[in-house]
C-alpha cells in the first residue's frame, strides 16, 4: 500500500491507516526511536504514541511524505522521552554524545523567548545541507537527525571511525561559521 | 543557544534530505585495483605454462670447438655464447701400482657387487638408492665406493666394508645415486633411435667421478634434444652435454679436459675391472721381471718397450 492510500484511509478515519502505516514504516520509525532512547521497549512505546499523535494530525494535515511525517514526529516525541529520562537521571546511546559534539556549534547560552526565528533558521540548516556534498549532508543527518553511532556511520559509509569522526567535527566547524555568517549569534 | 535546542531544530531540515540520508546507502566500492593485482597474477600463472609449452627450457651445453683451438666455447641452453678458456686438467699422481695391489681393489669391487645382489661379480639388476658408484682409490690398494647424500651412516658403512673384505674409502654427498644415472641414460637410448633430432648422438657415458652422466654430440644438439634433456635434468647438473663442432678425429682427451700438465701418461683411476698403464720405466722393469706381463698399450707407447727389447 503507498502513501495517498495510507493517507486517504486516515482521511476516512479508517483505524486500519495505523496497522497499515504501521506495516510499512513501523521498523524505520522504531530504529529511530531506539537510536535515541537506547531501549527497546521505550522505543515501541514511544512509536505508539507517534501513531497516536499522527491519527490526530492527519487530517487536517496531508503530509507529502508519510515516511518523513512519521519519522519527524517519531523523533521528536522521542527526544521528548529522552528529556524526561535525564531528568530522572538515566542516560546512555547516543543523544549525550551527539549534544555534547554540538556545543561545539553552539555558545550554549540561554535564548530570549521569541528571539529565535524558526523558520529562518530552518532556512539556513537547509542552506548548509544544500551546500555540501551529498556524502556529507548524508553523513550529517545520519548522525544528528537519525542519531547513528560513528560505528554505524562508519559501517554505513565505509569509513573508518576515525574518517567519520573528522569529517563530523570539520562539518560543525563549517556549520558554525554558515550560522554566523546568515546572522544568527548560537 | 542550547545544544538541546539545536537538536531539536535539526528535526526540521528538508524532508527531502532527510529521506535521501535514509535511503542513501554507500555500495561497497568495486575494487578495480585489486581486481587488476588478481587479473595479473591469474595471468602469470597461466602465461607461464603456456610460455613453457612453447619455449621449453633447454638443457645447457658445452661446444668444443677444434681439438687444436686453445679455447673452449662453452654455451648455456637460452644464454649468450661466452668464451672460457679450459681449465688445466688436475694434477696426476706419479705413484704406480703393480698387479697385485690392484687386484686387492677389483677383489674388493666384486664384494661390493655381490653384496648388492650381483651374481658372482656380475652387476646386481637393481643397484641401491645409497650407492653413487665406485672406483678404484688414488692410493691404488683399495676401492673408494661414493654414497649418496643423506644415506650415510655407520651401520651401511660398516655392512659395505664387510662385503668389500677389508677397508674402503667412503666418498660422501653424491647427489645422484648411480640407479638413478643409469635411468636417465637407459631414458635418452629409448628415445633416441626413433627421433630424428638425436642423430648427432655419439655417446653417453656414466662419469661416477663427477656424479653425472656425460651426452656427447657431434655437432649442436637440437633444441628438441636439449628440451628432452632439460626435462631429465632440470637441476641441470646431472648430465654434462658436449657439442663437438671440429673434425670428429681430431678430438682428443686433451680438446676437452685441457692440456695434460704431465707429459708422459702416468697411473690413473680406471673403473674397477680395468688395467693400469704403466709407465715407460715401469715398463721396462716388469718385462725384464716377468716377461708374461703383456699390456695393451697406447698407440705412441710401443716405441718406450721396444727400446727395452
Amino acid at each position: 500500500m503507498d502513501d495517498s492510500q495510507i493517507i486517504e484511509l486516515f482521511f476516512a478515519r479508517d483505524e486500519s491507516a495505523i496497522q497499515a502505516a504501521q506495516g510499512e514504516y513501523g521498523a524505520y520509525c522504531t530504529a529511530i526511536a531506539h537510536n535515541i532512547l537506547n531501549d527497546r521497549g521505550a522505543a515501541e512505546e514511544c512509536v505508539n504514541d507517534a501513531w497516536l499523535r499522527c491519527w490526530q494530525s492527519i487530517p487536517p494535515q496531508r503530509p507529502r511524505s508519510l515516511k518523513s511525517f512519521v519519522g519527524r514526529i517519531v523523533r521528536n516525541q522521542a527526544l521528548s522521552v529522552r528529556r524526561g529520562d535525564t531528568a530522572q537521571k538515566r542516560g546512555g546511546g547516543e543523544v549525550p554524545l551527539a549534544l555534547d559534539e554540538l556545543s561545539e556549534v553552539v555558545s550554549g547560552g540561554e535564548t530570549p523567548e521569541g528571539a529565535l526565528d524558526r523558520a529562518a533558521f530552518r532556512a539556513a540548516l537547509n542552506g548548509f545541507l544544500a551546500g555540501l556534498p551529498e556524502q556529507h549532508r548524508n553523513l550529517f543527518l545520519r548522525r544528528y537527525w537519525y542519531l547513528d553511532s560513528t560505528q554505524q556511520l562508519a559501517k554505513r559509509f565505509r569509513m573508518s571511525r576515525t574518517q567519520v569522526t573528522t569529517t563530523l567535527h570539520r562539518l560543525r566547524q563549517k556549520l558554525r561559521v554558515h550560522l554566523e555568517q546568515e546572522g544568527f549569534k548560537v | 543557544m542550547k545544544n538541546h535546542e539545536l537538536l531539536e531544530l535539526i528535526g526540521d531540515v528538508n524532508e527531502d534530505y532527510v529521506l535521501e540520508a535514509e535511503d542513501n546507502v554507500v555500495k561497497p566500492r568495486f575494487g578495480w585495483r585489486k581486481l587488476a593485482v588478481c587479473a595479473a597474477c591469474v595471468a602469470l600463472v597461466l602465461a607461464y605454462p603456456v610460455y613453457r609449452a612453447v619455449h621449453p627450457p633447454l638443457h645447457s651445453y658445452t661446444v668444443l670447438e677444434d681439438a687444436t683451438g686453445p679455447q673452449v666455447l662453452a654455451q648455456g641452453g637460452s644464454g649468450t655464447p661466452e668464451l672460457s678458456t679450459p681449465e688445466p686438467a688436475p694434477a696426476v699422481d706419479d705413484q704406480h701400482y703393480d698387479v697385485s695391489v690392484q687386484a686387492r681393489a677389483n677383489a674388493q669391487y666384486q664384494g661390493l657387487l655381490n653384496g648388492m645382489g650381483g651374481q658372482e661379480g656380475c652387476e646386481p639388476k637393481i643397484y641401491p638408492d645409497w650407492y653413487g658408484g665406485s672406483w678404484i682409490h688414488d692410493t691404488g690398494d683399495r676401492l673408494a665406493v661414493a654414497l649418496v647424500d643423506g644415506f650415510h651412516t655407520s651401520e651401511l658403512e660398516a655392512q659395505i666394508e664387510e662385503w668389500c673384505g677389508g677397508e674402503v674409502v667412503f666418498v660422501q654427498d653424491m647427489k645422484y645415486s648411480y640407479a638413478h644415472l643409469l635411468s636417465l641414460h637407459d631414458q635418452i637410448l629409448q628415445v633416441w633411435p626413433e627421433d630424428n633430432a638425436w642423430s648427432t648422438l655419439t655417446s653417453i657415458v656414466t662419469d661416477m667421478k663427477a656424479n653425472c652422466l656425460e651426452v656427447g654430440f657431434s655437432g649442436i644438439p637440437s633444441d628438441t634434444a636439449l628440451a628432452f634433456l632439460a626435462q631429465l635434468d632440470p637441476d641441470g647438473d646431472a648430465i654434462q652435454v658436449q657439442a663437438f663442432t671440429g673434425k670428429l678425429d681430431t678430438l682428443t682427451d686433451e680438446a676437452v679436459k685441457g692440456p695434460a700438465t704431465n707429459s708422459e701418461p702416468d697411473a690413473y683411476a680406471p673403473a674397477p675391472g680395468g688395467v693400469t698403464h704403466p709407465t715407460a720405466e715401469e715398463g721396462k722393469q716388469m718385462k725384464e721381471e716377468n716377461r708374461a706381463a703383456v699390456y695393451d698399450l697406447p698407440q705412441g707407447k710401443d716405441d718406450v718397450i721396444a727400446e727395452g727389447e
